[in-house]
């Protein structure tokens, strides 16, 4: 049984090819578009993996995707809503989007790839957990994703048993170390979701000068 | 002298010596540029007006153009809208004592595919 994954219209689309279980091969668009973070369809990068299985998408059983658009709109929307009138660059940077796109990507993956098999949406966390926990060793781990934000989760703590994921406690949105991440990232003058890799290469390098004052006992209670 | 060549999906503009390459899509993608489709709209209105020919096309690339009325439709519907909304809210919110921090305890994951096919 073959699953292709699906991550497109945020940051670095890309396809992961599964069959019977175990990721066979996977790509980012970027790669075949040397556009750095492309996050347009992921046309190239799904070819290449069926290419690389000598399969075509007849032979797909499921289509994943990584989030619930729906849910992630609602939180998108929420957050224009409480902070209105502030949110309006935003709120005009980000529906011309949501509308052609994001809101769109089943009719988008149906009509791009000609797949008439079934479409399935996994919510943003327990995709990073399915990634850390199904590949690993372990036939039984807690499992801690850490991420910006999701639909409305930003840290989810798991228990991985056999094949299954059962989760177990979760912060949701605005409280989100992730975002705190790329807010340190964006005040130092690098570029959010990209260059996050950037601030923990460099402090390394640095001396904790500013520790008390940006301390993480002070700043999370 | 200006030269605007738009085909699908992609606006090419001469002027001149120089060369620039705009592609609306890509533009929407990396979230929409107002300034990128005020080029497009005004050079090309000026190219197709100046030299009078092809008046079919030239509607065709204003159609095209005319992305830019999104900001128009989304002015007001954001600032009634969305302003509306944020009175039900606050006052919603007076109700409602739901709480988003700390640790929240997780729903059990469904085990039945139909779930997975819901966008929400």
């Amino acid at each position: 049984m073959y699953i292709l994954g699906i991550s497109a219209y945020y940051h670095d689309s890309a396809a992961a090819l599964i069959k019977d279980g175990k990721v066979i091969t996977a790509a980012e668009e970027e790669r075949f578009t040397r556009i750095k973070h492309d996050n347009s369809f992921p046309s190239n990068a799904i070819d290449f993996c069926l290419r690389y299985a000598g399969i075509t998408i007849n032979d797909v059983e499921y289509i994943a995707f990584y989030e619930k658009p729906l849910r992630k709109f609602e939180r998108i929307v929420q957050t224009f809503v409480e902070t209105y009138p502030f949110s309006y660059i935003p709120f005009w940077r980000a529906i011309p989007d949501w509308v052609t796109n994001k809101l769109a990507i089943k009719s988008t993956i149906r009509k791009k790839l000609g797949y008439k098999g079934k479409i399935l949406f996994v919510p943003h966390h327990e995709a990073h957990a399915a990634s850390t926990f199904y590949p690993s060793p372990f036939n039984k781990a807690a499992i801690f994703t850490i991420d910006g934000v999701g639909e409305w989760k930003t840290i989810g703590l798991y228990l991985g048993n056999g094949s299954d994921i059962i989760p177990l406690k979760e912060i949701h949105f605005p409280n989100s170390l992730g975002l705190l991440y790329s807010t340190f990232t964006a005040f130092l003058g690098f570029k959010v979701n990209e260059d996050e890799w950037k601030v923990m290469g460099l402090a390394a390098y640095g001396k904790p000068r500013y520790y008390d004052m940006i301390s993480l006992r002070k700043l999370l209670k | 002298m200006c030269n605007v060549r738009i085909s699908k999906g992609t606006c090419k503009i001469s002027l001149e010596n120089q060369k620039m390459v705009v592609n609306p899509s890509n533009t929407i993608n990396n979230y929409y540029s107002f300034v990128d489709y005020s080029i497009i709209f005004y050079s090309t209105t000026r190219f197709h007006l100046s030299t009078g020919v092809n008046m079919k096309k030239f509607f065709k690339n204003l159609k095209e153009s005319f992305k830019i009325i999104n900001f128009v439709i989304l002015l007001p519907i954001y600032f009634i809208g969305i302003g509306l909304s944020k009175i039900l809210w606050y006052f919603s919110k007076l109700i409602s004592k739901e709480s988003r921090n700390g640790w929240l305890e997780s729903e059990k994951l469904s085990k039945k595919l139909k779930n997975y096919e819901e966008m929400y």
